[in-house]
């Protein structure tokens, strides 16, 4: 009895040692399993991938598919790495699951989409800005070109072209204001470069105010008649086209002076019949026509053509332009001061100053018409202007 | 013998409903497809852009959770969410298809409209400036006017050519540039006239 009791004791001692160690193993696993789950590895990163997947929606609505779409592409390579790995994981046995590098990848992902969001803002910031620079450079040029239009006749195709830039400008404007930034900032361009070609242009023909050679011949024409004015104690006029004004000279000295309203075409010097400028010379006055006896108000009539401006139209007609003829009838008269060139060629001056002037001169007096002395005056001073606006070298 | 007979009928039947359950919403999936195909149609980018970001979102999430299905153990699988998401998606996408082409026919008719008033009032201006009174002075205002309406009318029948070809965005903003061309002439007119009228009353 002994032995066989002595081996159920030892096989009983055998299993507790057996359960014991199985119990052992089994809490060991248990643990190694719940370790996993109660350090949060196996927790889905939900609030990073959340965040990640709102700040990639920022971007796109930030329109980084069009204003950075190479950081959009690595924003959207980045989520989709992100994504894999948190299904790769998700796939998994929960205990054998490790969100770690997911929720790592979805920080990285997140602050790249933020910095593309930035971007993206950013960009359609500083193209918003440019397209309003573009349009409000456009609307100066324009507007500088409008103000050529008034103060000098515009070429038919100068006056299309100045046509065609404003609505281009205002057109420009809509697509502004529908958000097509790219397009109204291309148009805005084209707007500002027909205006500074149209205002180039105009620029140039008003630059015979300060050509030298000519104001030092205006210059002494009007020095000779003032000093024949001092001389006689006489009246004489001496008309500036440049800066628009008339004065009446008597014994030298100034009498009056009157603002003027020239011819439509007042820069250039009159050449034929119907051309709109008002002459460039030295004249008299041939009649007197009292009120009734002009259709505007009351005129004081030159002798234009004189020999100089009939030599210079014959050499007109030698180089082939086809014309009726000098023209004629160039008067000082009244209906002006309208503040803007609209004669044929004539001077106005407001009924007024007609009154005044009108009694102060008589047949025979010299009127004295020059482009400029230098002084300046409204297209002077626009030439200078529209040069410093679109950056064009003064001469 | 009987209980693990009945234990493994159960077990089959179980296992068949799993995978009768984790069958993935192909029709849905197939309704939102059709839907988002639909709406980029109708130009909801152009016309109904914030509805389609809706939809695309919807899309994105639905694609997000049948990857994530797909990748788990067979019988684990559960579409339920990928349906509904579907189903939101489809529903979104209608949402901006539908916008798009009403949004559209609105601009369209709203355009037809106006490039009817603009030509109306092209023609109304012009007939204005056609019996301004000319005479000195007043000639080269006319000629500048004339340069503004001859390019408000090119601007009205480029307008008229986008118009045709669909490009609404691009055929308003030239009709609104041309309306307010032709009214800045038209107020330069009636101001002209004013003028006179007042002149020829205080004379």
């Amino acid at each position: 009895m002994q032995p066989h009791s002595n081996t159920r004791t030892r096989g009983i001692r055998h299993k507790r040692w057996l359960v014991l160690g199985l119990g052992a193993l089994g809490l060991s696993a248990g643990a190694a399993a719940l370790f996993p789950i109660v350090s949060g590895r196996t927790s889905p990163p939900e609030t990073a991938r959340q965040t990640a997947l709102h700040a990639y929606g920022e971007a796109m609505q930030r329109g980084a598919a069009h204003w950075v779409p190479e950081s959009l592409a690595v924003s959207e390579s980045l989520l989709d790495s992100s994504l894999t790995e948190y299904r790769r994981q998700t796939a998994r046995f929960l205990p054998l699951r490790n969100y770690e590098e997911c929720r790592q990848l979805f920080e990285q992902a997140e602050t790249h989409a933020w910095k593309t969001a930035r971007e993206a803002m950013v960009r359609h910031e500083s193209a918003n800005t440019a397209a309003r620079e573009q349009l409000g450079r456009a609307s100066q040029v324009l507007a500088l070109g409008r103000d050529f239009a008034v103060l000098m006749p515009l070429t038919p195709q100068e006056r299309r072209d100045m046509a065609q830039a404003q609505v281009w400008l205002k057109e420009a404007e809509a697509l502004l204001q529908a958000g097509s930034l790219e397009a109204a900032t291309l148009l805005g361009a084209r707007a500002e470069s027909l205006g500074a070609q149209v205002g180039a242009a105009c620029s140039a023909r008003a630059g015979r105010y300060a050509d030298l050679r000519l104001l030092e011949d205006w210059q002494r024409l009007s020095d000779e008649t003032i000093a024949w004015s001092r001389r006689t104690g006489q009246a004489a006029i001496v008309v500036s086209k440049a800066s628009h004004t008339l004065t009446l000279y008597r014994g030298g000295l100034v009498k009056q002076r009157f603002a003027v309203d020239l011819g439509t075409n007042s820069i250039a010097p009159k050449r034929m019949s119907g051309d709109g400028a008002t002459p460039e010379g030295k004249y008299r006055i041939v009649a007197k026509k009292d009120v009734g006896h002009s259709i505007y108000y009351k005129a004081l009539l030159l002798d234009y053509p004189s020999k100089e401006d009939l030599a210079a139209f014959r050499e007109l007609r030698r180089s082939g332009v086809s014309t009726t003829g000098p023209g004629g009838q160039i008067e000082i008269h009244g209906e002006g001061g309208r503040r803007k060139d609209w004669t044929r060629g004539c001077m106005a001056l407001t009924n007024q100053e007609m009154d005044t002037l009108f009694p102060a001169v008589r047949i025979g007096t010299p009127v004295v018409i020059v482009g400029s002395h230098g002084e300046g005056g409204p297209i002077v001073d626009l030439v200078m202007r529209f040069r410093e606006t679109v950056g064009e070298e003064l001469p | 013998m009987l209980y693990l007979r009945n234990s493994l009928i159960l077990l089959s039947l179980t296992v068949i409903a799993l995978a009768g359950c984790a069958k993935p919403p192909e029709a849905e999936q197939q309704a939102a497809m059709a839907a988002m195909q639909q709406a980029t149609q109708s130009e909801a980018e152009t016309y109904a852009p914030e509805a389609l970001q809706k939809a695309k979102t919807a899309q994105a999430a639905f694609e997000e959770e049948m990857k994530l299905q797909e990748e788990k153990f067979a019988l684990t699988r559960k579409y339920d969410k990928a349906k509904t998401l579907a189903q939101e998606a489809e529903t979104a996408a209608q949402t901006a298809a539908q916008q798009a082409v009403e949004r559209k026919q609105a601009m369209r008719q709203e355009l037809q409209g106006q490039i009817e008033t603009t030509q109306a009032l092209l023609q109304e201006v012009q007939g204005m400036l056609s019996s301004a009174p000319t005479g000195k002075g007043s000639t080269m205002d006319l000629q500048v006017m004339g340069s503004d309406l001859t390019a408000a009318s090119t601007t009205i029948d480029e307008a008229q050519a986008l118009f045709s070809q669909d490009q609404l965005t691009e055929a308003a903003a030239k009709l609104q540039a041309a309306q307010s061309t032709i009214e800045s002439v038209k107020t330069s007119i009636e101001q002209a006239r004013q003028m006179k009228a007042g002149a020829r009353k205080s004379s």
